[in-house]
């Protein structure tokens, strides 16, 4: 494919072509966008952000470092994050494009929050220092493919669970 | 104590991550975001990984307590980055069959955000 052609995969409609779930908004929206989102957006994205950093919080504080030093609350939050923005992203494209705050709250908010990246960045730079080399490479590795493996899941489920309706 | 505080960190982080986000695909590509590469992530990853080492350094080597720690790292830090937007990037580039692109994107997340993070650490050792 060559850099200027638009990344539209055949049978995708167009507003299912952007590669950044959190920039979709309204379809008439996909191609002209503003900067500042408006005021309910940012709201709703804010509560979001809270109730997904709490959830992240309490995950962390239920669940504990094995071990071998493997944060098992942080990749649960980053696998299972990226498998429920997944869902989300077919889920609201296909049945609720012109849902103003669905995506914002849900998906920009709650999601985005609850994963986080730079635990995971200080995490794996904490056991590299440690040189906890085979525990770093694991985590890190491991992390990377199963959060890709379940949003792919993830999409495919959503897009699964519209069809069928 | 902690709790409300990673509830603002978190209140506070995300909708700048999401206006960082539109900031910078806008800057960057204008109208043609469908071949874009998704560097508002990139960015916000990034930059939230370099923040949040210097506040664990902060807190490790200094004196930097627990409730701001809550509210600027793991609430605020945590929900300015994200990893799930980060992973359904990649799965959507590799469904456009953008495979450069896609392992590109994984690889410069893992790979630069630990690198910012490491500077965090790296500095706030080196004050301390």
């Amino acid at each position: 494919m060559t850099p200027n052609e638009p990344a539209v995969s055949p049978g995708l409609p167009v507003v299912d072509a952007a590669i950044d779930p959190d920039l979709l908004e309204r379809p008439d929206q996909v191609l002209r966008r503003e900067v500042w989102p408006g005021l309910e957006v940012m709201v709703a994205v804010s509560l979001g952000g809270a109730l997904g950093a709490l959830g992240r919080y309490g995950l962390a504080q239920a669940v504990a470092t094995d071990g071998l030093g493997v944060p098992w609350a942080t990749l649960i939050a980053n696998v299972g994050g990226s498998l429920l923005l997944g869902v989300l992203t077919a889920v609201a494209i296909a049945r609720f494009p012109d849902h103003q705050y669905l995506r914002p709250f849900l998906g920009v908010g709650v999601l985005g929050s609850f994963t986080t990246y730079s635990t995971f960045a200080v995490e794996l730079d904490t056991r590299l220092g440690q040189t906890h080399l085979a525990t770093a490479l694991g985590y890190g590795l491991l992390s990377v493919m199963l959060g890709v493996a379940a949003a792919a899941v993830g999409l495919w489920l959503g897009r699964t669970a519209v069809r069928d309706e | 104590m902690v709790w409300l505080a990673v509830g603002i960190g978190g209140a506070l982080g995300a909708p700048l991550r999401f206006v960082t986000d539109r900031w910078v695909q806008e800057r960057r590509f204008g109208d043609d975001e469908l071949t874009a590469w998704p560097l508002g992530t990139l960015a916000v990853n990034v930059i939230g990984g370099l923040m949040l080492g210097v506040i664990v350094g902060a807190s490790r080597y200094g004196t930097l307590g627990a409730v701001p720690v809550a509210v600027m790292g793991t609430g605020f830090c945590g929900a300015l980055t994200t990893f799930s937007t980060a992973s359904v990037e990649t799965i959507r580039l590799a469904e456009a069959d953008r495979w450069p692109a896609a392992l590109a994107v994984a690889a410069s997340n893992l790979l630069l955000s630990m690198t910012a993070a490491a500077l965090g650490l790296g500095l706030t050792a080196a004050i301390w």
